[in-house]
């Protein structure tokens, strides 16, 4: 356990040498490698913070484009909604319209049908009125009944106006004859009876043409020329049917 | 035990210690090599243990001088490295440890004396460097060059005793109780080994740390004088 200088010298050369051989040998290339670990984990980090803050970026893109999106999916349906609104409310408005025109379409059937239906009620009423009175008349109807209607056409006849008379007397000088219609064969008095009234009303000798038509019920009709003057009921129910139908 | 072994060149002695340093450090230097090459691969184990070993140590030389780590790790860490294989070479038949030897480890405590001088000096300048002795009061300079000499010899022999005394412990009961029984003192040695070359190095470190203790509040100027 002696000391020797000479260890001791030689051990710190030894030492130092170590120091520098070490240093320059083994901790330099090892601080060398840590720094470029460090310079790795750096760009790394840094790779890693660029791609989160690109990533953090077109997430925000994104979600702007979806963002957008929503906005204008909203609108166009808001768009879509107002178009269906207005299209159901045109819709419903010439729903209504044809269901007025068919309204008023059947309305005017259903009153032409009224109208029709009461014009042939009208109508049925009107002809069994007619065959009821003609049917009436033609009990009531004779000799009678002719007399009365024959007094009847005396004072008619000479109550009519002058004008009238003088047309009568006018075609019953082109004339010569006056026809009369019966509706039975005249009894001779009656017929001069008539011959009487006309010659005393028209100032004229007259020629009397008989004829009988059972149509005409009871009564007569005197034809003289174009004009025809009626006594008859067969023509007096015509008048009335035609005031009838007039009148309806 | 090692000066019985050795060289002798002409007149000069070389002692078995020194030879074994030698091959020691040749061994190191080799190894820097091969670590060298592994540095340049990518993700390879040898780099990361390597990577691991020195963030480590300048870790823990940073924790005691912050400002002044970059200056202070070659030296502490070559002080963990030789020591721990210097120790360690002793539990190979045939090879003794360097540091079993006083003269070696009277080195290595001159080295780090030198090494806190150095250190003050370079950082501090002498003159400030000086007045450390003169605080707080100058008569605490006897206790300050006291503690410089104590310090410096408790280092020697705290690391030869401890080394010398666990070869010898193992050598004689190799010899009393035979083969395989001193294999409990070896692991005790392996143990050892280690907590004495981390001892010493903490201490050198401290030693080193107390005399930049001025200049520690100052962490700016330090860090740039590698």
């Amino acid at each position: 356990m002696e000391l020797d200088p000479l260890t001791i010298v030689l051990e710190i050369v030894n030492f130092l040498v170590l120091i520098w051989l070490l240093k320059r040998f083994l901790f330099k290339p090892v601080q060398a490698a840590i720094a470029r670990r460090q310079q790795d984990l750096e760009q790394a980090q840094q790779d890693a913070q660029q791609k989160a803050k690109d990533a953090t970026d077109r997430q925000q893109q994104l979600q702007s484009k979806i963002d957008d999106w929503e906005q204008e999916k909203i609108r166009q349906q808001q768009q879509l909604q107002e178009q269906l609104s207005r299209q159901r409310e045109q819709a419903m408005d010439k729903v209504r319209q044809e269901a007025e025109d068919e309204k008023k379409r059947l309305q005017t059937i259903l009153q032409q049908d009224q109208a029709a239906l009461m014009e042939k009620t009208q109508q049925q009423a009107q002809q069994g009125a007619i065959q009821l009175t003609q049917q009436l008349l033609n009990r009531l109807a004779g000799t009678d009944l002719d007399q009365a209607l024959l007094n009847m056409f005396a004072d008619d006849i000479n109550q009519l106006p002058d004008t009238e008379r003088d047309k009568l007397a006018t075609a019953l000088r082109k004339q010569k004859s006056v026809l009369i219609t019966s509706a039975r064969p005249l009894p001779d008095a009656q017929t001069q009876q008539l011959q009487n009234i006309l010659q005393s009303v028209l100032g004229q000798n007259i020629t009397l043409e008989t004829k009988v038509d059972e149509q005409l019920i009871s009564g007569v009709r005197l034809t003289i020329g174009p004009m025809v003057l009626h006594a008859n009921l067969a023509d007096e129910l015509e008048f009335f049917k035609a005031e009838l139908h007039h009148a309806i | 035990m090692n000066e019985t072994q050795g060289l002798t060149i002409g007149s000069l002695f070389i002692s078995g210690s020194l030879l074994t340093t030698w091959v020691l450090m040749l061994g190191m230097l080799a190894f820097s090599a091969f670590i060298r090459r592994k540095l340049l691969q990518e993700d390879n184990p040898w780099r990361t243990s390597a990577e691991i070993l020195f963030t480590i140590m300048e870790n823990a030389v940073k924790e005691v001088v912050p400002s002044y780590y970059q200056q202070v790790t070659p030296f502490i860490a070559t002080l963990w490295i030789y020591l721990v294989l210097a120790n360690l070479l002793g539990l190979i038949p045939g090879l003794h440890s360097p540091t079993a030897d006083l003269s070696v480890t009277a080195g290595l405590a001159l080295i780090v004396f030198a090494s806190v001088h150095w250190f003050g000096i370079r950082n501090l300048g002498l003159k400030r460097y000086l007045q450390h002795y003169l605080s707080p009061n100058p008569i605490m300079l006897p206790f300050h060059l006291m503690s410089e000499i104590s310090r410096t010899l408790a280092l020697a022999i705290r690391l030869f005793g401890n080394i010398m005394s666990l070869e010898m412990a193992i050598l004689l009961v190799l010899l009393v109780a035979g083969f395989l029984v001193p294999v409990p003192l070896m692991m005790l040695h392996l143990v050892e080994a280690l907590i004495q070359a981390y001892i010493f190095g903490v201490l050198a470190l401290l030693y080193i740390g107390t005399s930049l203790e001025n200049k520690t509040t100052q962490p700016d100027q330090g860090s740039n004088n590698t």
